[in-house]
């Protein structure tokens, strides 16, 4: 059961606030975000928008106060992840340039941020001129091929959130999925009804992952029809008209195959194969995942059978290794599997130090 | 009319998104899972939920301080292998690693129907999953002042006080140390003290002639039994078993007690360490959480017996498991895991597996193990010890003990902090 329920934290509730010299921007904001905190920058004539990652959209318009940096502010949510990208020449789609934006700091350069507190992006250099020698496009699409990376001085409460697995840009390279074009037709996915150009209607696909083009992939997304009703108390996910426990494609858990609708499968985020609890029961020796931080062995990066095979060479007492032939104990055989299967698929960190 | 996203920006292009209502674009909100105390299970907690729940989960962390000073290897400040500094973590890499809401406050009050905080600073917070670690709380004692008795017991400003009285110690002094009554934060950690103490005293400072008196509130030494009484005999502690402490002067550094159920008797001391009886932290109690003096949760989840959607791990849950770091950061994942499913609608995972492991230094050179795993009994409902695993320790202390002691710690530091 997911509850639902808006995020209200009165005095934490992070804004977004793009704002720069004042000036009455329009802002447009689909969540009850407390404007408590900002982010304040400059910026050419510009659309910017939020992509958090609870799937809601924030924008806004900078603010020309006759300047050649124009204001802007936006409220987001406190302490989510959010996409930001910025539009010039935005009505005109022969000459609008989209610019993802990514924020460099303390090492990590990520398009994910996330702030609870006031956050200045400072002047943030955005084109306005496809023909720009540092503009680069090399679909035509008007989405540059790579984010814009800023420095902006990054204050304690904000943070730039390096994601392994992140729903807004599935593929992490930086251009959140509503800007992605999959089939190259010149449509974003999101203003497309048939991202692969199959002549399948989006909402009608099996192979779609993300059916109401609101750039959260389904798995992650629980509306998945964006219309307005939990999935979990929508009876129809997709708006089709057939109620879910009559529609071969789309059933509560998320599965888009027709053939296991009654078994609840689990979003990845949440992969949930015994074998990754007990193996997180290894870290608090082991490190993280398996890779230590010391003298002490990590345990990913081997093969499974090489881990099941020290596990019952302990167990056996022929290690003369008594803690870990303790441990080895603890776990019967077919824990010892799913353990070392599951750590198995950890990349080791050995190497790179 | 349902309008759909795509169909609006369809029908008014992507310059009129700013044009469009909230509701329109009203997205699913987050599940919050707030975490309350930042030792060793809430810290872990909060990593795992992140780690493991990605975006799909908001998680903050609530606690009151910036930076945390481990219990674990604490004593080893009193012998000076280590500073209280040594021994400090905060939670940057919470917030900048895992984008976890970091908060430093308290929370005063949990509305448990209305699923809401209240914070010290006067805001509010909504949770749809509540994780409370809030570590131990002493029992009082007639006339103690651990401003004065130091119980260095919650590692920081306390176990420095009680390393400058220990400093101030001459030729022929007596240290005086007490042992709660089990259940307590830490099993071997009483007795690891008194031996780091009189290895410290007899062989660091030379003072060869000082006296050390461990008054045990238990029938016996709780764990590592045979090991300790040896050390105890080598380093020539008083060890006074079933002695429940009464009173304490705190000026006189006096206590009474009574030996065997015998008439009160007073001990004088020159320092004196008084480690008073625990239960939960008394969030537990305002809450409601408590059975006696410590909260009985579900060990598939961590979930309160007594209230839905709070959960309990750490050193206040009454689950029987040892009460260490070790262990919180253990049941930790088990509940990040049990709470990541239950917001899908998923039941827990039905044989969860913790586990305990301890270094004891007790010397400045030596150190033993114990260590322990544990399995969910269906029919108890309870935690119990795997059948055949034992519960095995170091045959004796060992330099190489010592030395693995700082991998253990090393990584269940990092695992939990890093």
């Amino acid at each position: 059961m997911t509850i639902s329920r808006p995020f209200m934290l009165t005095s934490l509730s992070a804004a977004l606030l793009l704002a720069g010299c004042g000036g009455g921007s329009s802002t447009s904001s689909s969540g009850d975000a407390t404007s408590s905190a900002a982010i304040t920058g400059t910026v050419p004539g510009t659309l910017i928008e939020a992509f958090c990652s609870d799937g809601s959209y924030y924008s806004t318009h900078s603010t020309d106060d006759g300047s050649s940096e124009h204001p802007f502010s936006l409220a987001i949510p406190s302490g989510l992840n959010c996409h930001v990208v910025m539009t010039t020449n935005e009505g005109d789609t022969a000459n609008r340039i989209i610019t993802p934006i990514s924020v460099e700091y303390n090492g990590v350069t990520s398009a994910l941020i996330n702030t609870s507190v006031a956050f200045d992006f400072g002047y943030v250099p955005l084109l306005t001129d496809r023909d720009d020698s540092s503009f680069v496009d090399t679909n035509g699409d008007g989405v540059v091929d790579e984010p814009l990376v800023i420095t902006p001085d990054v204050p304690v409460g904000a943070n730039v959130v390096e994601a392994s697995i992140d729903v807004l840009d599935s593929d992490n390279d930086g251009i959140p999925n509503v800007y992605e074009d999959d089939d190259g037709d010149g449509e974003f996915n999101y203003e497309d009804e048939d991202d692969d150009d199959d002549g399948i209607d989006d909402v009608d696909e099996t192979d779609d992952n993300d059916r109401d083009d609101d750039g959260v992939d389904d798995l992650y997304d629980r509306d998945d029809d964006n219309d307005g009703i939990s999935d979990d108390d929508d009876d129809d996910d997709d708006n089709d008209g057939i109620r879910d426990e009559e529609d071969d494609d789309h059933d509560d858990d998320d599965d888009t195959s027709s053939d296991t609708p009654t078994d609840y499968t689990p979003v990845s985020a949440y992969t949930l194969t015994p074998g990754r609890l007990l193996a997180a029961q290894c870290a608090q020796c082991h490190g993280t995942n398996g890779n230590s931080t010391n003298g002490w062995d990590s345990i990913a990066g081997e093969s499974a059978a090489e881990l099941i095979e020290e596990m019952q060479e302990f167990k056996s007492g022929g290690e003369d290794e008594p803690i870990m032939e303790a441990q080895a104990h603890g776990y019967s055989d077919a824990e010892i599997e799913a353990l070392a299967e599951w750590l198995a698929t950890q990349s080791s960190s050995e190497g790179e130090d | 009319m349902k309008l759909s996203r795509r169909t609006l920006l369809k029908a008014m292009g992507l310059g009129a998104a700013a044009l469009m209502s909230p509701q329109m674009l009203r997205a699913e909100t987050l599940p919050h899972v707030v975490v309350v105390g930042g030792g060793f299970a809430g810290a872990t907690a909060a990593k795992y939920l992140k780690m493991w729940g990605g975006l799909g989960v908001q998680v903050t962390l609530i606690e009151p301080n910036e930076t945390y000073v481990s219990p674990i290897l604490s004593n080893l400040v009193l012998n000076e292998q280590k500073t209280t500094n040594d021994l400090q973590f905060n939670y940057v890499n919470h917030s900048t690693q895992y984008a976890v809401n970091v908060v430093h406050d308290t929370v005063d009050d949990i509305d448990a129907q209305a699923q809401t905080l209240a914070l010290r600073s006067g805001a509010s917070m909504q949770y749809d999953r509540l994780i409370l670690a809030p570590g131990i709380d002493f029992i009082d004692i007639t006339g103690l002042d651990s401003d004065k008795v130091p119980h260095a017991w919650k590692a920081g400003a306390q176990t420095n006080l009680l390393k400058t009285q220990i400093d101030e110690m001459v030729d022929g002094d007596h240290f005086v140390m007490t042992v709660p009554a089990a259940p307590y934060r830490c099993p071997p950690g009483p007795y690891e003290r008194a031996c780091v103490v009189a290895d410290f005293l007899k062989n660091t400072q030379g003072l060869v002639n000082c006296d050390i008196t461990v008054l045990d509130a238990n029938p016996n030494v709780t764990v590592e039994r045979d090991m300790f009484l040896a050390q105890f005999a080598g380093y020539g502690i008083n060890y006074r078993p079933n002695s429940i402490v009464q009173k304490v002067d705190s000026d006189a550094r006096s206590v009474t007690f009574t030996e065997n159920g015998g008439v009160a008797q007073t001990l004088a001391s020159t320092v004196l360490n008084v480690i008073p009886n625990q239960k939960a932290g008394q969030i537990i109690f305002n809450a409601g959480l408590n059975v006696s003096n410590w909260a009985p949760v579900n060990p598939l989840s961590y979930e309160s017996t007594v209230k839905a959607n709070i959960h309990i791990i750490g050193d206040s849950q009454g689950t029987g498991q040892p009460k260490a770091g070790h262990q919180g950061n253990s049941e930790a994942k088990v509940c990040a895991d049990a709470v990541l499913r239950s917001l899908q609608g998923l039941a827990p995972d039905p044989a969860p597996k913790t586990n305990s492991a301890c270094y004891s230094p007790v010397s400045s050179t030596h150190a033993t193990w114990l260590t322990a795993v544990y399995e969910y009994n269906a029919t108890t409902q309870q935690m119990q010890l795997v059948e055949g695993a034992g519960y095995p320790a170091a045959e004796e202390p060992s330099t190489g003990n010592y030395s693995d002691m700082f991998n253990w710690s090393g990584n269940l530091f990092a695992d939990t902090f890093a």
